[in-house]
């Protein structure tokens, strides 16, 4: 290419990443190459230890810095109560709202048929451990509502409720700001479907 | 940029990008395309609700590089209670893999768009699932050009209307008897009332195949049958075929 050797192997790892391009690959690898000496060393620093010390959390699997999440072991939190989350950035959006209480469980993925991502290949086995280990009241379906957040929750529900627990799954319907002339009929039928007295 | 709008129904999604994502829409004047709904992930999107799979609606499509745009769409259906039935939803999963799969980009066929279409309409219905998803196998086969022969035998044309020792092999497309030779390899054992069941259903419209009552053995039996027609002609198995036995063994 027309890249110094270095430079394009930077740019080529850039690349890889997630939603990088070889025009944002490339604009992010001048950036780089203009960046002072601690800017440098920061970056580097911040990439290793994200790899030495973020490890799983044993009970829910969410990212951890130690065995146990702070999540699950704070005192503060319900024990009794787990939001079942496909991934851990879940776990991040549901925390900034200040509203839950309760802990989570990430099933690390969905199921998703034509991807060949069956039940086995989630962390199924170990939600039904929890939950068969006693002193949980309720468990709550936050999978999103997309066709395999759907489906996930759906086979959740059919093997937790025998189980005795109370397994509920987050409302659907209008979005905050939503324009009801853009909403499709399933979520208005939702919307209808769980609607609240006012 | 020309612009185009087609009826189409959604095939398949991946995530693209920060919020975008891309489809692939079968539609029924062009066949199978893809094409990128930009910020179709945002909560808010127009788009968010017409990029899941199984929707069906009018997308209007402006002509990309690589890949077409979509510019607007109004969702005619979405399929409420296909979505909300774990069968129902892992049956038509399977069925828009097999559409995806089987058939070349941008080849269009109307019959199979329709087809495709009147069994999601049946599946929304209630109906049973697996019963409208062979009457979907089967003239889908049909109208893709591999009819199975189900009245007489594939090697010697002897009628098997009235034999009491049926086989079907996949390999061959139909029926097979012994009398002309050995049987191959692949021959699965049918009884009489599947090959009937089956010839009824490949031509069977709407209404009749709502009527139809077929025992759940012989069900299993065409979907066996079938499961493995599918794989010859496909020289693959479909990945959603694995939930669906898992559903069906739970």
């Amino acid at each position: 290419m027309h890249y110094a050797r270095p430079l394009a192997k930077l740019v080529g790892a850039l690349e890889r990443l997630p939603g990088i391009g070889p025009k944002s690959a490339q604009r992010l690898a001048f950036h780089l190459l203009h960046i002072s000496e601690d800017e440098t060393r920061s970056l580097i620093e911040a990439i290793t230890e994200v790899k030495e010390k973020i490890t799983q959390c044993k009970v829910c699997y969410n990212f951890a810095e130690a065995d146990i999440c702070n999540i699950c072991s704070s005192p503060k939190r319900e024990k009794d109560t787990i939001c079942v989350v496909a991934e851990p950035r879940d776990i991040i959006a549901i925390e900034k709202t200040n509203e839950f209480r309760g802990t989570y469980h990430v099933l690390q993925g969905v199921i998703s048929p034509m991807d060949g991502i069956g039940p086995d290949m989630l962390r199924i086995r170990e939600l039904m451990a929890r939950i068969t280990g006693g002193g949980i009241k309720e468990i709550i379906l936050a999978t999103n509502p997309t066709i395999e957040g759907d489906t996930t929750a759906m086979y959740l529900a059919g093997i937790l409720k025998p189980l005795g627990v109370k397994v509920t799954r987050i409302a659907h319907g209008m979005p905050v700001g939503g324009d009801m002339d853009y909403a499709d009929q399933a979520t208005l039928i939702r919307a209808l479907e769980w609607r609240r007295e006012i | 940029m020309p612009v185009y709008t087609t009826s189409a129904i959604v095939l398949r999604r991946m995530n693209f990008g920060e919020t975008d994502r891309i489809v692939t829409l079968y539609s029924r004047e062009y066949g199978k395309l893809g094409a990128i709904a930009k910020g179709a992930r945002k909560g808010l999107s127009r788009f968010a609700a017409a990029t899941e799979l199984l929707a069906y609606g009018r997308y209007q499509l402006a002509t990309g590089r690589t890949l077409d745009v979509l510019s607007q769409v109004e969702i005619k259906e979405s399929f409420p209670s296909i979505h909300t039935n774990l069968s129902k939803v892992a049956h038509a999963t399977y069925l828009a893999e097999l559409v995806d799969k089987m058939l070349e980009e941008r080849d269009p066929n109307p019959n199979i768009f329709d087809l495709l279409l009147s069994t999601l309409y049946l599946m929304e219905r209630p109906n049973d699932p697996e019963k409208i998803t062979l009457m979907f196998e089967l003239q889908f086969m049909k109208a893709l050009g591999y009819e199975p022969i189900l009245d007489r035998c594939l090697r010697c044309g002897a009628s098997q209307s009235n034999s009491t020792e049926l086989f079907f092999s996949p390999s061959l497309g139909g029926l097979v008897c012994r009398v002309c030779g050995p049987l191959p390899e692949d021959a699965i054992p049918i009884t009489g009332p599947a090959v009937r069941a089956m010839q009824e259903l490949i031509s069977a419209d709407a209404r009749a195949v709502e009527q139809m009552e077929i025992p759940p053995a012989t069900i299993s039996q065409i979907s066996h049958v079938m499961r493995w027609y599918i794989r010859y002609r496909a020289d693959r198995d479909m990945k959603s075929r694995e939930f669906l036995d898992s559903l069906k063994l739970g």
